[in-house]
């Protein structure tokens, strides 16, 4: 026993607040029971704990874990954790952490892994799932299963951004401590540019996915899907800012990895050429994108069975593409599988199915057999209201399909009235100057306008046309169209100088958008100078 | 500019959070900042107990997973649901489908789902968000009675609940609801010199406690330390060099042998 002399002079030889609180916390460990003392080291180890959890990470003393978790709420450094359990205070969970970090860094490591296994099976709420990767980085650099990868996966599928976000505040405080290695350090910058991706801060994303880059590449990274991973959300920010001949290199250099790597029939394979067509589909180079598409869907068949749903995300995909290329006896019969499949294995209801019978009423509805496009995207809208809700985004999609399918039928005042319900929700659910909206409002006055309603579609344009400037939306052909066609209600309304500013502002981006000799060019300098002669003529 | 008050000891700032917390002070921000160990959730602690009966307080912690729908839904809960009809009508309208209100409390998870959906874009979220907070805050400014609002461990809320809280939340308390007095301890806490609401806050460093007067006055109260004589309280702060919790630590060991 210290005496209390030796206390104080041991508290006063103290070199540095953490030696000072380390012998502090050490002295009153020397006067606890030796499980106590046993359970207190694992319990430093998650950010909260319970009974359950200290049975967990402590298996030999699982019987007792009870009644020591007990007498740790007791301790004066113990506090109250909501929802979870309780803590130990940061200040001293920190000592104990590095201390154990120094003494025995095995049983961190084993302590972490046993969190880690914990975590993973409950993961009911978002701290338990977040609480995962926290443990499982410090082990995955070594047994790389790839648990950590597939819950990032998760979290960006279905948009659990603070979930991302915690999960990098935790990976911090690893790094601050020195506990992560090269693979920690590597994946947790990949997590950080993915949440930058998220809110469109590319730079600083690409910045991050380079870093983490750099760091996989000084290992030898035993399971290739990080990098895989890696390279092909590279190549979707390089997408999204429409920088496409670098997403192909970097969407091409996943794949060839997977390919090398993990074999030409792995499910990652299939990542990889479904990026890449994706990008080749958008770039009208169908041929390529058929080819990785039909790749694709051999690999989820052979790997996943032919009813599976990502089977069918395979098909509608390939499906697509066929509509493109107006290859639409194909694209049917892709359609009705994928329809089939996830009527099968997810329900007649299910919001997937509505996708099928959207995707199939729209190649119906190109091929002119608008009964048959009309059940069905009566069908779809049932499903989206009866599972997702009346006011929800994805009926208003219904809602619009079916409006087009009306207005192609002649059909306007049910046209108007689907377009009108769906304007309503994407004011209302997604914002009022969301892209969605635009296209909304861009709808409604096109259907005016086949109607003659032209003062209420030049309304509904300049709202359209605000949104686009807004979001700097302006330099491309389709909204130079539709300025164009906003100065023809202009005209037609004879209110002459807003026509000709709209005249005006077309042909300014068509200057920069088309070839000079560019019929529509020369159409459109043609009206503005018949227009301009016209008011001269007015004026006089 | 707001002014830094570094103090003795803690009783200024229950002082001054005692004024605001009755409608007294010029201010309704209080910003506490302090190192682990420091004492700002003991400090917090006082607040609760001498909170009049009349004010409504609120704690929320960050260290859980803390986000922007944790708070709203903590608040929300802790004042009454019924209290909030234009925020649970708005809420009502981003959740659809199966979503079950029949619970007393609204989950974290049900506003997390409404803010986020589970495929919406960036804008659309935001446009969300701020339709709900707005919702929130229109709630929140016709109650009648003093409100006090706690965020601690405000370090360990994630990027998106610290942004919002300096740019919406402090905002919003400093413009529109006068009824409301908020709080935020931390290691690190908002900038007190921030351009929209700076000038109403009232900013507090927790430094070490060197006045061992009031160590051994805070020992006398204590049955477990009351014994230990006045030399060793004073010996032992100055050994611990004040710091809160290297002092109380100490003391318990001290006061364990002496009684031994």
């Amino acid at each position: 026993m210290v005496s209390i002399e030796e206390l104080l002079k041991r508290v006063q030889q103290a070199e540095t607040e953490t030696e000072r609180q380390w012998i502090l916390l050490e002295l009153q460990m020397s006067q606890m029971p030796h499980d106590l003392v046993s359970m207190l080291w694992a319990a430093a180890i998650p950010h909260f704990f319970d009974a359950n959890i200290l049975a967990a990470l402590r298996p030999e003393l699982a019987e007792q874990a009870d009644k020591l978790y007990e007498k740790l709420k007791t301790l004066t450094f113990v506090e109250e954790f909501p929802k979870q359990g309780y803590n130990i205070h940061e200040l001293t969970r920190n000592v104990l952490l590095n201390q154990l970090w120094q003494q025995d860094k095995d049983e961190f490591l084993r302590l972490s892994e046993r969190a880690a296994d914990y975590f993973f099976s409950e993961k009911m709420s978002s701290e338990e799932d977040v609480e995962f990767c926290y443990h499982e980085i410090l082990n995955e650099g070594d047994a790389q299963t790839g648990r950590l990868l597939d819950r990032g996966f998760d979290w960006w599928t279905y948009n659990q951004i603070e979930r991302l976000q915690a999960a990098v505040q935790g990976f911090r405080e690893h790094e601050t401590a020195d506990r992560l290695d090269a693979f920690g350090k590597g994946f947790s910058l990949h997590l950080q540019g993915i949440v930058k991706i998220r809110s469109g801060h590319y730079a600083e994303a690409e910045s991050f996915f380079s870093r983490a880059e750099t760091f996989y590449n000084t290992i030898n990274l035993k399971n290739p899907r990080y990098i895989t991973t890696l390279l092909r959300d590279i190549g979707r920010s390089k997408q999204e800012q429409g920088d496409y001949d670098s997403s192909v290199y970097f969407y091409e250099n996943a794949l060839l990895i997977s390919e090398e790597q993990l074999g030409e029939n792995h499910l990652d394979t299939s990542f990889s050429l479904n990026s890449l067509a994706g990008l080749y589909q958008n770039k009208g180079r169908y041929d390529e994108a058929e080819s990785l598409y039909l790749r694709a869907l051999k690999i989820r068949e052979e790997q996943l069975g032919e009813n599976h749903p990502d089977t069918a995300t395979s098909l509608n995909n390939l499906s697509g593409l066929y509509q493109n290329k107006g290859r639409y006896d194909e694209a049917e019969s892709l359609y009705l599988r994928a329809l089939k499949i996830s009527e099968e294995q997810l329900g007649k209801n299910h919001p997937d199915s509505a996708i099928s019978l959207n995707n199939l009423a729209v190649l119906y509805q190109n091929k002119r057999r608008y009964d048959e496009a009309e059940s069905l995207y009566l069908r779809a809208l049932k499903i989206r209201e009866e599972q997702l809700g009346k006011n929800h985004p994805d009926s208003a999609i219904s809602l619009n399909n079916l409006a087009g399918l009306y207005e192609n039928k002649g059909r306007y005042d049910e046209a108007e009235f689907l377009c009108l319900r769906a304007l309503k929700i994407r004011e209302e659910q997604l914002g009022e100057n969301h892209p969605d909206t635009a296209t909304s409002l861009n709808n409604l006055a096109e259907l005016y306008k086949s109607q003659k309603r032209n003062s209420e579609a030049i309304s509904l344009l300049e709202r359209w046309k605000a949104i686009k400037r807004k979001r700097q939306e302006t330099q491309n052909k389709s909204y130079a169209d539709r300025i164009w066609t906003l100065g023809k209600l202009y005209e037609k309304c004879q209110q002459f100088p807003q026509a000709v500013a709209a005249y005006e502002e077309t042909l300014f981006l068509f200057n920069h958008l088309l070839d000079p000799k560019h019929p529509q060019i020369l159409v459109l300098k043609a009206e503005l100078a018949r227009l301009k002669k016209n008011m001269k003529k007015v004026k006089k | 500019m707001a002014k830094l008050r570094k103090l003795a000891n803690r009783t200024k700032e229950l002082e001054i959070f005692l004024q605001m917390a009755q409608g007294k002070h010029d201010c309704r921000i209080m910003l506490i900042e302090g190192e682990s160990g420091m004492g700002k959730t003991s400090l917090l602690s006082r607040f609760r107990q001498q909170c009049p009966d009349t004010v409504k307080y609120v704690p929320f912690d960050c260290k859980g997973l803390d986000s922007i729908a944790a708070f709203l839904s903590e608040v929300v809960n802790d004042l009454g649901r019924a209290q909030f009809p234009i925020f649970e009508k708005k809420l009502r309208t981003f959740i659809q489908g199966s979503v079950d209100f029949s619970e007393n409390d609204i989950a974290a998870q049900t506003i997390s789902i409404a803010i986020n959906g589970t495929s919406l874009d960036p804008q659309a979220q935001e446009h969300r968000l701020r339709q709900l907070h707005d919702a929130f805050f229109d709630d929140l400014e016709k109650f009648e009675h003093q409100i006090v609002i706690v965020l601690d461990t405000y370090q360990m809320a994630n990027e998106s609940l610290q942004n919002w809280i300096e740019s919406t939340w402090l905002r919003t308390v400093k413009r529109r609801l006068k009824k409301v007095v908020t709080v935020v301890a931390g290691k690190s806490i908002p900038d007190p010199n921030h351009l929209v609401w700076g000038d109403k806050c009232t900013p507090f460093i927790l430094t070490p406690i060197l006045d061992e007067k009031a160590w051994y006055e805070f020992c006398s109260d204590l049955p477990e330390y009351c014994k230990l004589p006045e030399p060793t309280v004073k010996t032992i702060v100055l050994l611990a060099e004040g710091h809160p919790s290297n002092v109380i630590q100490t003391l318990s060991l001290i006061a364990k042998k002496w009684s031994a």
